[in-house]
C-alpha cells in the first residue's frame, strides 16, 4: 500500500493509502482538507482499482432509497460491514466498501474512471460515499453531522439548522455582510472536545473552500415569518428537535443512542432557540438581543 | 384496558426511549429508522409505567406499581393512568 496522504476532518486524520497504479482523484472540496505529510491515523482508507464480489453470506441491514431509485445499501458480514454504493445519477453501482470498526479501517473498492482530460483514475470517495465515512466516524467519536449553516461572529458561533427552505443560507448570508464568517451553509460537523465545549467543522463539498473550524456557542431552528420571534427550546423538546436535522441512516439502535448523547451534551452547553425570521439585516441584532451573555 | 396494555408491551421495541431529565422522550423507529420529527414525551408517572410494564401486566398489576412507587392511593390514581395508556397506545398506533 502507498500513502497517499491524509484527510482531516473535525481534526480526526483519515489517512490514505493505494493499492492501485493509477493516479487517486478527489474532488475540488477536499484540496484544504487534505494533507501529504503523514501523521497518526484516526482511520485508515485502503484504496482498490476493482470491485470485489459480495460474499454469500452477506446479511442485507439497510437500503437507503430515493423514491424507487437505490442510493446505497449496508449489508453485515461477520465483525465488518459493507457499504454498496450507487451513482446518484446513473443509479450504477460506484464503489463496495468493507469497514471494520475493530481496525479502524475503510478498504474501498472502485472501478477506473476516464476523465474529460482522457486520464484514467480512480475516485474513491466520489459522492455519497465520502460522506458515508464521515456517517460512520460519528457513530463512533463525539460528533454529529448536521443540516445546518454556521457563521462565527466575533469569537461567537451560531448554527441555523433545519431542512432545505427554511433560510440556512440566507441568514448566513446575511450574517456574512455584517462581517461575520460564514463555516458552511449546508452541512457542519458537530464536535463535544474533551472539555465539554463545543467545535463546528465544514466539511468537502462538490465546490473549492478552505477547511475552518470554530467554537459554537448558539444552536436555532429558523421558519419564514413576517416578523422576527424567539422562542427558547427546553426539555426532551429541546433534544428530539435538534436531532430531527442531524444525518443520521438509523437502522443501528447503538449509533442512534450515540447521537442522542452527543445531542445531549451539545445543547447541555448551547442554548437552543426557536427563530422566526423576516430576512432582513435587523436579525443579527434581534438575535443577538435574545442571547444569554 | 388490558389489550391496550399488552399492545403497548408487545410494540415498545419499536421505540427508543430516553430519559432527559424531567421527561421521557419516546422516539418511533419506522422500517427500523428513528424519526426524530415525531415524538412524545412522558411525565414520571407515564414514564415510570413505560419503564416498568412487563408481559403478565394488567391495569390491576400496573396501578399497584404505580402506587407503591408514589405512594397514591389506587382509586384515585387508576383514571390518570388509563389516560396515560390511551394517550401511548393511539402514539404508538399512529407511528
Amino acid at each position: 500500500m502507498n500513502f497517499i496522504g491524509r484527510i482531516k476532518l473535525a481534526d480526526f486524520n483519515f489517512g490514505l493509502f493505494s493499492k492501485s497504479e493509477l493516479p487517486i482523484l478527489l474532488e475540488e472540496g477536499f484540496e484544504d482538507f487534505f494533507h501529504e505529510n503523514e501523521t497518526n491515523n484516526d482511520r485508515i482508507i485502503n484504496i482498490h482499482d476493482f470491485l470485489i464480489d459480495l460474499p454469500s453470506i452477506a446479511k442485507l441491514i439497510y437500503e437507503a432509497k430515493q423514491e424507487n431509485n437505490v442510493l446505497w445499501k449496508v449489508y453485515e458480514v461477520d465483525s465488518a460491514i459493507i457499504v454498496e454504493v450507487f451513482n446518484p445519477i446513473t443509479f450504477e453501482i460506484q464503489q463496495r466498501a468493507t469497514y471494520s470498526s475493530k481496525k479502524k479501517t475503510w478498504d474501498i473498492y472502485c472501478l477506473p474512471i476516464i476523465t474529460g482530460k482522457n486520464e484514467t483514475v480512480i475516485n474513491p470517495l466520489a459522492y455519497p460515499m465520502a460522506p458515508l465515512v464521515w456517517y460512520y466516524l460519528s457513530t463512533e467519536e463525539d460528533i454529529i453531522m448536521i443540516h445546518a449553516s454556521g457563521i462565527t461572529d466575533q469569537g461567537i458561533g451560531r448554527i441555523f439548522s433545519g431542512f432545505s427552505g427554511v433560510g440556512k443560507s440566507t441568514l448566513a448570508s446575511i450574517w456574512n455582510k455584517q462581517g461575520s464568517q460564514i463555516i458552511n451553509d449546508d452541512r457542519l460537523i458537530l464536535r463535544v472536545m474533551k472539555n465539554g465545549d463545543v467545535m463546528m467543522y465544514n466539511t468537502p463539498m462538490p465546490y473549492s473552500d478552505s477547511s475552518k473550524a470554530t467554537s459554537l456557542n448558539y444552536i436555532y431552528l429558523p421558519f419564514h415569518s413576517k416578523e422576527n420571534s424567539f422562542k427558547a427550546l427546553s426539555g426532551a423538546q429541546r433534544l428530539a428537535k435538534t436531532l430531527a436535522f442531524c444525518i443520521q441512516h438509523g437502522y443501528d439502535k447503538n449509533a442512534i443512542l450515540h447521537h442522542i448523547n452527543v445531542m445531549e451534551r451539545i445543547i447541555k452547553k448551547c442554548p437552543v432557540a426557536s427563530l422566526g425570521v423576516y430576512p432582513d439585516a435587523e436579525i443579527c441584532g434581534f438575535i443577538r438581543g435574545h442571547e444569554i451573555q | 384496558m388490558n389489550q391496550i396494555i399488552s399492545d403497548i408491551f408487545q410494540n415498545k421495541n419499536k421505540f427508543i426511549s430516553r430519559n432527559t431529565g424531567d421527561e421521557l422522550l419516546l422516539i418511533p423507529l419506522k422500517d427500523n429508522v428513528v424519526d426524530f420529527n415525531q415524538y412524545l414525551t412522558l411525565n414520571d408517572v407515564a414514564a415510570f409505567i413505560w419503564e416498568n410494564l412487563d408481559s403478565t401486566d394488567d391495569l390491576k398489576s400496573l396501578s399497584s406499581k404505580v402506587c407503591t412507587e408514589f405512594d397514591s392511593n389506587e382509586d384515585a390514581i387508576q383514571e390518570d393512568i388509563k389516560s396515560y395508556l390511551n394517550e401511548l397506545h393511539h402514539f404508538m398506533l399512529i407511528k
